[in-house]
C-alpha cells in the first residue's frame, strides 16, 4: 500500500493532470466562456505542484520514521478497505445496467442482496426478509410518499 | 406578526408532523456511529422534493437538532460517539453510565441539547436578517470575492492539508462549469450529453458525495469492527431532578453561547466546540479535578456547545452562503433546491419560508427534549441493527434518491461515479466538502468574476480597489494562514 509521502505524490500528480485535461477541453471554447475554466486549471495546477512539493518537503524532514512505521501499520486493512468498496462499486454498475430491463423492485432486491452477501454471507441470509422488506417499504415510498414514478416490474403484470 | 405566522405554520399538522418524524430520523442516524447528521440530512433530502418549502424545510431543521442530539446518546450509553461531535460527552457521560447514572446522564444531556439548541436559534432569528442587509452592498466583484472567502476559509480550517481542501475547492468549483454557459449560451464539458446541459444535478452530487462513500465504507469496515451491544440493562439509575438541572445554567450559557460563536466561525463545527465548551466549563470549575469522572456538569458542556451550533452555523449560511460545516452545506444545497438564495432577499421576497425555518430551528428541540426525555433508550438499540442491513438500506435509499431527482440512469452513474472519486480522494486525505462548497458557489463566482469584467472594461485591479472586495481578499489570504497555523499546532509530532 501506499505511504501518505506517495499518496500526496500521486494526488498532486493526478491535480496537475486533471488541470491539464480540462485545460484541454477549455481550448475548444470561445474565448468568454472559456475565461472562467482556464482560470480554475491555473489554480488547479499551481495547488498540484504546491501539493507535491509540501509532501517532498515534509517527507524530506520525516523520512525514517515514515520508512519503518506506516506500511506495517497500513497493510492489513487497506486491502480489505480497497477489494470489498469494489465489489459494490461492480454490483452498482450491474444494477444501473440492467434497472432499465428488470425494474427497481426486482433490481434494489437483488442489489441489496449482493450487497449483504459481500458484507456478511451467514448474516444476509439470517436477514433475508429485511432485505426484501426494506427495498419495498423504500419503492413504495418514494411511489406514493414522494410521487416518483419509478420503473417497476410489478407494473407490466398489473 | 411574520414570526407569529411562521409559528402558526410550524403548527400546522402536516408540518408538525414532518418536524417530528425529522427530529426522530436525525436522533436515530445521530445515534448509530458513523451516520451522523450530513448523512441524516443528505438521505432525507430526495423526500423532500414534492413538499413545499414550508414543511420540507421545518423538516430538515429537525434532524439537524437531533443527529447532534443523538450522537450523545452512543457516547453516554457505550462510550462510543455516534458523531464526533459527541467526542467530549464520552469523558463524563460514560463516566456517568459505568457509576450506574447513566440515566442521569441521558437526561442532563437532552436539557442541555435542548438549551443549547433553543439558544443558538434565538441568535439566529436575532443576527441572520440584519446581517443579511450588509450583502446589499455586495455588487458583482464583491460576490466573486465572497465565494473565494467562502471556500479559502472551508479549505483551510476544515481540518487536514490546506492545499488539499483548496484542490478539492477548485474541483467543485470545476464540477460547476458543466452545463450551459449563463451568459454567452455555449455548451461547456457535457461531451454531447443532453442530461448535462442543466450541469450536474445536485442530489445526485450530494448523494455520491457523501451517502455512496459511507457505504463503501461500511462494507469494508464492518468485518473488522464489533460494537458493544445496548440492552435495556444499560439504563440505570435515576433521571436529573430539575432543580439539578438549573443549578448548572451557568455552564449551560457558557457553553451555548460558544457553541454559537463557533457555530458562525465558518469551517469550525460541533466536534470543535464541544471540547471547547467541556474545556472552558472545567477552566472555571472549582473542581477542575473531577471532570471526567462523572459529572453531570461536563455532559451539559458538552452537549449544550454542540447543539448551539446548528443556530451559530446557520448565520453565516443564511447571509453569505457561507456554511459552517459539512450539514449546513447540505442544508445550504437543501434552501436551494427549494428555490431560496441565501441573502437579503431571503429575509424579504421568502420571508415567510425563512423564518418558518427559523422557528423550526427552535422548536424542533422542545420536541427533541421530549423525545430524549422518553425515548432515548430506544432510540439507543437502533445501534444494535446490523451493518449489513444499514449498509444496503444506505444504497437503496441512495439509488432511489438520485432517480428521483429527475428520473433519469443517468443521474445513477453520476451518483457512482462521484461516489467513487469521493471515496478514493477521503482515502487520499482529501475533504469532499470543500467540493460540495465548490459545486454550489462556482455559478455565483462564475457570474461575479465574468460581469465585474465586463462592467470594468476586463480590468482585473477591481478586485483590490474596492473596499469590500480588499476586505475580503485580505480576510480569504487570512484565513490560509489562521489554517496552516493550526494545521502546525494539530499536526502529530
Amino acid at each position: 500500500m501506499l505511504t501518505p509521502y506517495q499518496k500526496d505524490l500521486v494526488a498532486a500528480g493526478v491535480t496537475i493532470l486533471c488541470a491539464g485535461f480540462v485545460y484541454a477541453l477549455a481550448w475548444q471554447l470561445p474565448d468568454g466562456a472559456a475565461t472562467y475554466p482556464r482560470l480554475l486549471c491555473f489554480a488547479m495546477a499551481i495547488l498540484g505542484v504546491l501539493l507535491g512539493v509540501s509532501a517532498w518537503l515534509s517527507n524530506r524532514q520525516t523520512k525514517p520514521a515514515t520508512a519503518k512505521t506506516i506500511p506495517q501499520a497500513e497493510k492489513p486493512t487497506s486491502n480489505w478497505l480497497l477489494l470489498v468498496p469494489a465489489a459494490l462499486v461492480l454490483v452498482a454498475a450491474m444494477f444501473i445496467l440492467t434497472v432499465p430491463w428488470v425494474g427497481f423492485d426486482i433490481g434494489l432486491i437483488g442489489v441489496m442482496f449482493a450487497a449483504a452477501l459481500i458484507v456478511d454471507r451467514t448474516e444476509a441470509l439470517r436477514k433475508l426478509y429485511l432485505i426484501i422488506l426494506v427495498p419495498t417499504v423504500l419503492i413504495l415510498l418514494f411511489r406514493f410518499g414522494v410521487g416518483l414514478r419509478i420503473p417497476l416490474t410489478i407494473d407490466r403484470f398489473f | 406578526m411574520l414570526l407569529l405566522d411562521s409559528f402558526l405554520n410550524l403548527l400546522n399538522p402536516y408540518t408538525f408532523a414532518a418536524m417530528t418524524f425529522g427530529v426522530a430520523w436525525g436522533i436515530l442516524m445521530g445515534v448509530m456511529p458513523g451516520f451522523g447528521g450530513t448523512l441524516a440530512v443528505v438521505l432525507l433530502l430526495p423526500f423532500t422534493f414534492s413538499m413545499d418549502p414550508n414543511t420540507a424545510l421545518p423538516m430538515l431543521a429537525g434532524v439537524y437538532a437531533g443527529a447532534i442530539y443523538g450522537g450523545g446518546i452512543t457516547a453516554i450509553l457505550i462510550g462510543v460517539p455516534g458523531t464526533s461531535a459527541a467526542a467530549a460527552t464520552i469523558a463524563d457521560g460514560f463516566a456517568m453510565t459505568k457509576k450506574g447514572q447513566s440515566k442521569k446522564a441521558l437526561t442532563t444531556s437532552v436539557y442541555a441539547s435542548a438549551f443549547g439548541g433553543i439558544f443558538g436559534g434565538i441568535i439566529l432569528l436575532l443576527f441572520a436578517p440584519m446581517l443579511a442587509k450588509v450583502t446589499l452592498l455586495f455588487g458583482p466583484a464583491e460576490l466573486f470575492m465572497l465565494s473565494v472567502f467562502g471556500l479559502t476559509i472551508i479549505a483551510s480550517l476544515i481540518g487536514g492539508s490546506i492545499i488539499k481542501g483548496l484542490i478539492a475547492g477548485v474541483l467543485g468549483l470545476m464540477a460547476g462549469t458543466v452545463g450551459i454557459d449563463p451568459i454567452s449560451g455555449v455548451t461547456r464539458f457535457t461531451f454531447g450529453q443532453t442530461y448535462l446541459f442543466d450541469g450536474f444535478s445536485m442530489i445526485p452530487m450530494i448523494l455520491g458525495l457523501f451517502a455512496f462513500p459511507i457505504t463503501m465504507e461500511m462494507v469494508g469496515r464492518s468485518r473488522r469492527t464489533k460494537m458493544p451491544t445496548i440492552s435495556n440493562s444499560s439504563q440505570t439509575g435515576s433521571k436529573i431532578r430539575l432543580s439539578e438541572m438549573a443549578s448548572l445554567w451557568r455552564t449551560l450559557l457558557r457553553s451555548s453561547f460558544i457553541g454559537t460563536f463557533v457555530g458562525a466561525i465558518p469551517g469550525a463545527g460541533a466536534n470543535i466546540a464541544c471540547w471547547i465548551g467541556y474545556g472552558e466549563a472545567r477552566r472555571a470549575s472549582k473542581h477542575p479535578e473531577k471532570f471526567g469522572t462523572g459529572l453531570p456538569e461536563g455532559v451539559a458542556a458538552a452537549e449544550a456547545a454542540n447543539n448551539a451550533v446548528e443556530g451559530g452555523s446557520m448565520i453565516p449560511l443564511m447571509t453569505l452562503s457561507i456554511p459552517g460545516n459539512a450539514t449546513a452545506a447540505v442544508m445550504l444545497s437543501a434552501l436551494m433546491i427549494h428555490g431560496l438564495v441565501p441573502g437579503p432577499e431571503l429575509f424579504t421576497t421568502h420571508a415567510d419560508k425563512a423564518y418558518t425555518y427559523i422557528m423550526a430551528v427552535i422548536f424542533s428541540n422542545f420536541i427533541m427534549l421530549a423525545m430524549g426525555f422518553y425515548l432515548a433508550g430506544l432510540f439507543a438499540r437502533v445501534a444494535n441493527v446490523p451493518v449489513v442491513v444499514l449498509a444496503s438500506s444506505i444504497f437503496v435509499v441512495t439509488m432511489l434518491g438520485s432517480y428521483a431527482a429527475r428520473s433519469y440512469v443517468f443521474d445513477l452513474w453520476v451518483t457512482v461515479g462521484i461516489g467513487c472519486v469521493a471515496y478514493v480522494m477521503t482515502r487520499f486525505g482529501f475533504s469532499v466538502i470543500p467540493i460540495l462548497l465548490g459545486v454550489i458557489l462556482g455559478p455565483i463566482a462564475e457570474a461575479g468574476l465574468r460581469r465585474a469584467l465586463l462592467l470594468n472594461g476586463d480590468d482585473w485591479t477591481i478586485f483590490v480597489t474596492r473596499p469590500i472586495c480588499l476586505v475580503l481578499l485580505v480576510l480569504s489570504v487570512l484565513s490560509i494562514f489562521v489554517g496552516m497555523r493550526l494545521n502546525k499546532q494539530t499536526a502529530p509530532a
